[in-house]
């Protein structure tokens, strides 16, 4: 071999072992969400279980009390020998060069660029550098997930090099059904939520009278206090608190006296610190009431919008930043009307238009929807998808991002009003953490929102060993019923109707051995679902998963019968009759009742 | 609700006999029996309340004359006091307070308002807040960063013994922990003739139970920081933990207690006293005496009450 070959091959050689030994020390994303948009992982080192703090002259103390405040919650010492936090702040121009435009930014919340960060975790050594609080903070409930406790005083923590930030600025779970969670119950649902990055608490429950019926009472002291708690608890978690109020069922439109006792209750909820409204006129006998209204106004569109522009005028007089959403009688679909054309005429632009999509319960929800909204209202909607199951979202398209900076989920179906068979009507705020989970990974980083992963991510967190699989079932089995009565328009089929369905398009091959590991699982499934209760972690979601295994009998009486008359057709070699039976089965499997 | 309180004090000291007291009675008796005026002068045990303290706007701009306002109350469930003042202190990291009233904007929910100088790019500033009721407790917003402040002060009464006489609680506020001290008029002691002698401030929360039948304030599930010279308990406790007090510690410290001069000070995370202490720890401190021959119980001082929030609120123009 000539010198230069010989050079040329050391140099191959080199190359390779860098590359294989880069290759050797890229990881696998450990399991959290929201996925970051942009993260390559390596593997983990040791560290001591301690912090210090190393921030730039423009870093605020209050940022660096929270990194102190939550680490020290974690239970890392403050002192030299651990992780070393160098945070730097960023022009807001660095951070709009990688985070997505919001389609309009007309608030406060509607600005990615403030929410986006670049964390790497290098050894021992943690550099974030962001453009706002939120994003200091969102890299901080990251690096949460990225260590693991080993010995006493130590972690393993993995190597990553991280740019992320929100597709939707406005993340939310709003509270918004009939039946009314209690404060414990919401603090549980926020320090939740603060943990996947959601960032919007919306409070609206229907079974709150001073909220809707009895809207010109204001609250007494206890409640102020409550409500207080919950927006200190927002706070400390960059969630900002949302109130909403219902006023049409009584109120004169055109009244002064009405608009006085609506404003002494949003003052009321201003003085506490809420910065975010909702007017709500949905879900009522949509009428004027009053002669003076019907009088003074065209129609009810009318009157409402000019309720509403009132009322968002003078919150701002208060409050400069002030949001307002309104949400019209009609809010689901595009119906031009005289009264939906008062909206859009006389409603001002800087009010936002709550909307749930094409139906209260939208089959789906696309860019083709968005834009129809848009072209109509010429503004964007504030997008409150009613998904009303405990699984995650799907037939919602990951683009629609680019119509709206709002993104919140009704988890509806936890009071019952579905009729998802034995949900009952209790109120479940601890089921939040399974149903709004995929609302974080969702308006965080919809490409990556993957409802299988999504289901198995959930199963990991809350079914201790042994009962994953029936956790799995049973956010299946809630999909199976959920889907026909949304009649959602999507492709998605779960894994064990693509196993079924790939059989009946291959002719039948391989039916025989799948019916036989399709019943030895069912037999393992319905054999945990007894004590499903038992096998979560948290005893609220046991208790209600439990409530759900408890009416799983007709399904499993249905799969196996539809088995039964597989095995048959198979054993008799009849292949028309196979044929029908594999149709049975994939229907049995997918809760069609047919 | 204030014998309720007060039982509680004298259980640090009653426990260690509670035994033999099966009448349960004995030591409410024994506190209305034994009371001086003095001890009475809390309020009802009701401090005022802040629910909000807000900025406007949301991210001050250069150029920007900030505006807080702040809703702040009594708790009228109980009495009728009245907010008589609320003051806004605000300085920047390093420099000098200052102090400013704030201007009641809206009667009918207790909003109270106060500028702050106009924002200039990179400006960082800290601002708290406090307010006092027409009986004087106040509620009061602590900084972190270690300083101490005057809760409460307490007038001397010539008429009780040194070691007896409260003269004021401060607090110290140090990010994951905050710190309460009592000051006396003298020295504590381990007793005075046949009286044994107990010292504590009690930090307990507002509604303590949650739940929103129970929001007046009980003292079943609050916290003393307590010092008995006579048994050596110097510790913060639970209040369910009383009767076992005075067995042999099983677990560790959960306060660190010092003593100095006529001063005792207690340093325990709040988040043990409850989880969301932000939204206010009321504190009080309580001298008690308890004939040891009688059992007969003795609250011998208290101060007023302080609403305290170990908290500060902060901006940074960009």
């Amino acid at each position: 071999m000539n010198p230069t070959a010989a050079r040329a091959a050391r140099l191959a050689a080199m190359l390779l072992i860098v590359i294989s030994a880069a290759a050797a020390r890229a990881a696998a994303q450990p399991a959290f969400f929201p996925t970051p948009q942009k993260a390559a992982y390596r593997a983990e080192t040791a560290a001591a279980k301690a912090f210090a703090i190393k921030a730039d002259k423009n870093i605020s103390l209050a940022t660096v009390n929270e990194y102190a405040s939550f680490l020290g919650q974690w239970g890392f010492e403050e002192k030299e020998g651990g992780v070393t936090f160098a945070l730097t702040w960023l022009p807001v121009k660095e951070c709009e060069k990688v985070s997505f435009k919001p389609y309009q930014k007309k608030s406060m919340l509607d600005d990615p660029a403030l929410q986006t960060y670049f964390l790497t975790v290098s050894g021992s050594g943690v550099t974030v550098k962001a453009c706002g609080e939120d994003g200091f903070f969102y890299a901080l409930m990251t690096f949460k997930r990225l260590y693991r406790d080993t010995d006493k005083g130590m972690i393993a923590l993995t190597g990553a090099e991280i740019t992320d930030f929100p597709a939707f600025p406005v993340r939310g779970v709003f509270e918004g059904a009939y039946g009314v969670w209690d404060t414990e119950g919401r603090l549980g649902v926020i320090d939740w939520m603060g943990s996947v990055k959601i960032n919007s608490f919306m409070y609206g429950p229907k079974g709150d009278r001073k909220m809707r019926r009895s809207w010109r009472e204001l609250y007494d002291d206890i409640e102020l206090f409550n409500f207080k708690r919950l927006i200190e608890r927002c706070r400390k978690y960059h969630i900002q608190f949302g109130f909403v109020l219902a006023p049409p069922q009584g109120v004169s439109y055109g009244s002064d006296e009405d608009f006085a006792v609506l404003m002494r209750k949003a003052r009321q909820l201003q003085g506490l610190g809420v910065r975010y409204f909702v007017l709500a006129f949905d879900d009522t006998l949509g009428m004027m009431y009053h002669p003076e209204d019907r009088a003074r106004f065209a129609n009810l569109g009318e009157a409402e919008a000019f309720l509403s522009n009132r009322f968002h005028k003078a919150l701002q007089d208060y409050d400069p930043d002030v949001i307002t959403v309104m949400v019209p009688e009609i809010y689901a679909g595009v119906w031009p009307m005289d009264y939906t054309r008062s909206l859009v005429e006389k409603l001002d632009p800087e009010i936002y238009i709550g909307w749930t999509g094409s139906e209260i319960g939208a089959p789906k929800i696309d860019a083709a929807d968005m834009k129809k909204f848009i072209e109509f209202y010429k503004r964007q909607p504030s997008l409150g998808d009613n998904w009303g199951s405990i699984f995650p979202l799907v037939a919602r398209a990951p683009d629609i991002h680019k119509y709206t900076t709002q993104f919140t989920m009704n988890p509806y179906n936890l009071f019952g009003e579905i009729p998802i068979p034995g949900a009952g009507g209790a109120s479940e705020p601890a089921m939040c953490q399974v149903q709004c989970a995929s609302t974080a990974q969702f308006a965080w980083n919809p490409a990556a929102h993957d409802p299988d992963k999504m289901v198995d991510a959930l199963a990991a967190l809350h079914a201790k060993p042994g009962y994953e699989q029936a956790f799995k079932f049973l956010l299946y089995k809630d999909y199976y019923h959920f889907r026909g009565y949304y009649t959602l328009d999507t492709d998605y089929r779960t894994p064990q109707e693509k196993q079924w369905i790939a059989v009946r398009d291959a002719g039948g091959k391989g039916a025989d051995a799948l019916l036989q590991k399709t019943r030895a699982e069912m037999n393992a499934i319905a054999g945990k679902l007894k004590t499903v209760d038992a096998g979560a972690h948290n005893p609220e979601i046991g208790k209600s998963m439990q409530v759900r295994a408890n009416v799983s009998e007709p399904y499993f009486e249905k799969v196996e019968a539809a088995l039964n008359d597989l095995e048959t057709a198979l054993t008799a070699n009849d292949k028309a009759k196979t044929a029908a039976a594999l149709d049975t089965v994939i229907n049995a499997i997918g809760g069609v009742d047919k | 609700m204030k014998k309720t309180l007060l039982a509680l004090c004298a259980a640090i000291i009653l426990f260690a006999t509670c035994a033999r007291a099966q009448d349960s009675m004995a030591w409410f008796r024994s506190l209305i029996e034994n009371a001086r005026p003095e001890t009475a002068d809390m309020g009802g045990w009701v401090a005022p309340e802040i629910y909000g303290v807000n900025l406007y706007p949301f991210r001050p701009a250069p150029g920007d004359t900030p505006v807080v306002r702040v809703m702040a109350g009594s708790w009228p469930g109980m009495v009728s006091y009245k907010v008589a003042s609320v003051k806004l202190t605000w300085w920047k990291p390093g420099g000098d307070k200052t102090v400013a009233d704030m201007k009641l904007i809206d009667e009918t929910h207790g909003i109270y308002e106060a500028a702050l100088p106009k924002a200039a790019a990179g400006d960082e500033v800290l601002y708290t807040v406090s307010v006092t009721d027409t009986w004087g407790n106040a509620a009061i917003q602590l900084p972190p960063g270690g300083e101490r402040m005057l809760l409460v002060a307490d007038t001397q009464d010539p008429a009780l013994d040194p070691a007896l006489d409260v003269l004021a609680v401060q607090a110290a506020n140090y990010g994951r922990e905050i710190m309460l001290c009592m000051e006396l008029a003298g020295k504590p002691g381990r007793n005075i003739g046949a009286d044994l002698l107990a010292y504590g401030v009690i930090a307990f929360s507002r509604d303590v139970r949650y739940k929103p039948s129970q929001t007046e304030t009980e003292l079943t599930s609050g916290w003393l920081a307590g010092h008995v010279p006579a048994f050596s308990i110097s510790d913060l406790m639970p209040a369910s933990d009383l009767v076992g007090a005075l067995a042999p510690s099983k677990g560790p410290k959960k306060a660190d207690f010092k003593k100095k001069d006529n001063q005792m000070c207690w340093r325990f995370d709040p988040a043990t006293v409850r989880a969301d202490y932000d939204a206010g720890l009321k504190v009080v401190g309580a001298a008690l005496a308890v004939d040891s021959s009688s059992m007969a119980l003795k609250i011998s001082d208290t101060t007023r009450v302080t609403m305290l929030y170990p908290v500060v609120n902060s901006y940074r123009v960009r």
